[in-house]
């Protein structure tokens, strides 16, 4: 039998009914069921679409740096152009941290389960568990990857990161950040079926003003997410990120 | 009343037709998944409630204590000794025998998800599915799960033999098989770990081990950003159990004011 309403597969399914139901009679969808039926679309894996050496706002320009540290990208593409990646620390395996690890050519999975959303990235192994109860993110230890407090609004997973230690840069060629930088990130599912996640970027001391940047991905088809050992990698003469398809 | 009854039916008439519509080939995710047994709801954060650093009770047989031999011999002349572990590779094995920092569970009737802070890794355990035929060997092997009664029955195969079950080195093969038996307290606060371990390379016979985990509030788990960046001299003073765990990158320090760097290379060039 053919459902009744395309429902997609997997999951949530009568959750979607319920919503589908309680708007057909008017009624106001309560935010928790919404949660689940957006939460089951945003879950799986996800191959992000290739993005610039650079990164670049969402109005396609460079992002606002102050001029201490316009100069130390300037010199990091300097060295980056000389084949010297020594400012990136992926170079030898240790974590590209957040937003960089979504801007490299390797899946992720989300998992919802209980009050938490899981991140699985393909690259060395790498993971993050967002917090779902919300509230302020909690400043522990400069890391690489930082401690993600979760929320909805709407159909939209809104997550905001403290904690993101000023060893790790924001994009390939170097782009710099300090240990407060505040991330927010915004990850919702396109109309045609791609995620987005456009994130925003505070940091007073690098940027003279907060900026937005967006990157995509397409749903994985036949991709998981892997068992990646970077350093075994490089012991077989293979990068320690592989360049974009 | 009339209006209102017509209304009841018709909900009725709908969520029925959406229930079969939903019925056809559908699994609920995690998120929605309904826990009727609360024993069999391990989500969230444990912590081992002890640091195993040795595994006295294995049975080993001599090739085991030859390489265990080789890693104290080494270690009493001055050599760090460096398995999987410590040169960032993930061993489910390692995470069964010597587990320390908290591990976050995620669980849904598909999978349960165990993701550890030390080693990093994320084990997988597909939920009543079985070991595929052309399995590929990794560190973590392939696990399946099921449960009996209050019990979460994890079998694992499909080892690379590159992990280590202690600090000492004691080795593992790509013969090695594990069951794990994890059992939620009645109270809800531990989980009772049973851990069978299989492996006639290197044990006379399978043995048995027991972990408790307990339950705890953390917001999150802290990061282990294990990355391969020996000095130069720190590795003149290692014992790797494998060759395969030589470092790939060294910090190599600059002459006079020149900065450090960091060189990578193809494990045959270094030799």
């Amino acid at each position: 039998m053919r459902p009744l309403i395309d429902l997609g597969t997997d999951g949530a399914c009568m959750m979607k009914a319920l919503f589908v139901l309680l708007l057909a009679f008017g009624l106001q969808v309560p935010q928790a069921v919404a949660n689940e039926s957006v939460l089951a679309d945003l879950q799986g894996v996800w191959v992000p679409e290739p993005t610039p050496q650079q990164l670049r706002t969402v109005d396609g320009e460079r992002p606002p740096l102050t001029e201490e540290a316009a100069a130390t990208y300037e010199r990091r593409i300097g060295l980056l152009n000389s084949g010297n990646t020594f400012f990136d620390r992926t170079t030898w395996c240790a974590g590209p941290g957040m937003p960089r690890i979504l801007q490299m050519p390797y899946a992720l999975e989300i998992i919802g389960s209980g009050d938490r959303v899981a991140f699985l990235h393909d690259w060395f192994r790498w993971y993050r568990v967002v917090d779902m109860a919300g509230g302020e993110p909690e400043f522990w230890y400069p890391t690489t990857m930082g401690f993600p407090v979760g929320e909805w609004d709407g159909d939209t997973l809104v997550i905001r990161t403290v904690g993101m230690s000023d060893v790790t840069t924001l994009d390939a060629a170097g782009l710099p950040h300090s240990d407060d930088m505040v991330l927010t990130e915004r990850i919702r599912l396109l109309p045609d079926g791609r995620l987005e996640n456009r994130f925003t970027i505070e940091d007073p001391q690098f940027y003279t003003s907060a900026w937005e940047a967006r990157v995509t991905f397409r749903r994985g088809e036949n991709v998981a997410v892997g068992d990646d050992i970077c350093p075994d990698r490089i012991a077989r003469g293979e990068p320690a990120v592989a360049d974009w398809p | 009343m009339k209006s209102q009854f017509t209304g009841l039916l018709m909900t009725t008439v709908v969520l029925g037709l959406m229930h079969a519509a939903c019925a056809q080939g559908q699994t609920p995710t995690g998120t929605e998944a309904g826990f009727d047994n609360p024993r069999q709801d391990l989500r969230g954060m444990w912590e081992p409630t002890r640091f195993f650093v040795l595994m006295n009770e294995a049975p080993m047989n001599e090739a085991a204590e030859a390489r265990i031999a080789q890693s104290l011999a080494a270690n009493e002349a001055g050599r760090i000794v460096h398995t999987a572990w410590t040169t960032c590779r993930p061993g489910a094995i390692s995470s069964m025998t010597m587990a320390r920092e908290p591990i976050m569970i995620m669980q849904t009737p598909r999978e349960v998800v165990l993701l550890y802070e030390m080693p990093r890794m994320a084990r997988r355990v597909q939920m009543n599915a079985q070991h595929p035929e052309d399995l590929e060997p990794g560190y973590l092997g392939h696990s399946v799960g099921h449960w009996e009664g209050d019990t979460l029955v994890i079998e694992s195969t499909g080892f690379n033999g590159y992990a280590e079950m202690d600090a000492r080195g004691m080795p593992t093969s790509d013969q090695l098989q594990t069951v794990e038996r994890l059992t939620r307290s009645a109270d809800g606060e531990m989980i009772e770990i049973e851990v069978t371990i299989t492996d006639p390379v290197f044990y006379s016979e399978p043995f048995t081990i027991n972990r408790s985990w307990q339950r705890v509030e953390y917001r999150h788990q802290h990061e282990y950003d294990c990355q391969e960046n020996p000095r130069q001299e720190d590795f003149e003073h290692a014992h790797y159990v494998h060759d395969l765990y030589r470092p790939t990158c060294m910090r190599v320090p600059g002459q006079g004011t020149e900065p450090s760097r960091m060189i990578c290379q193809h494990v045959e060039q270094q030799r």
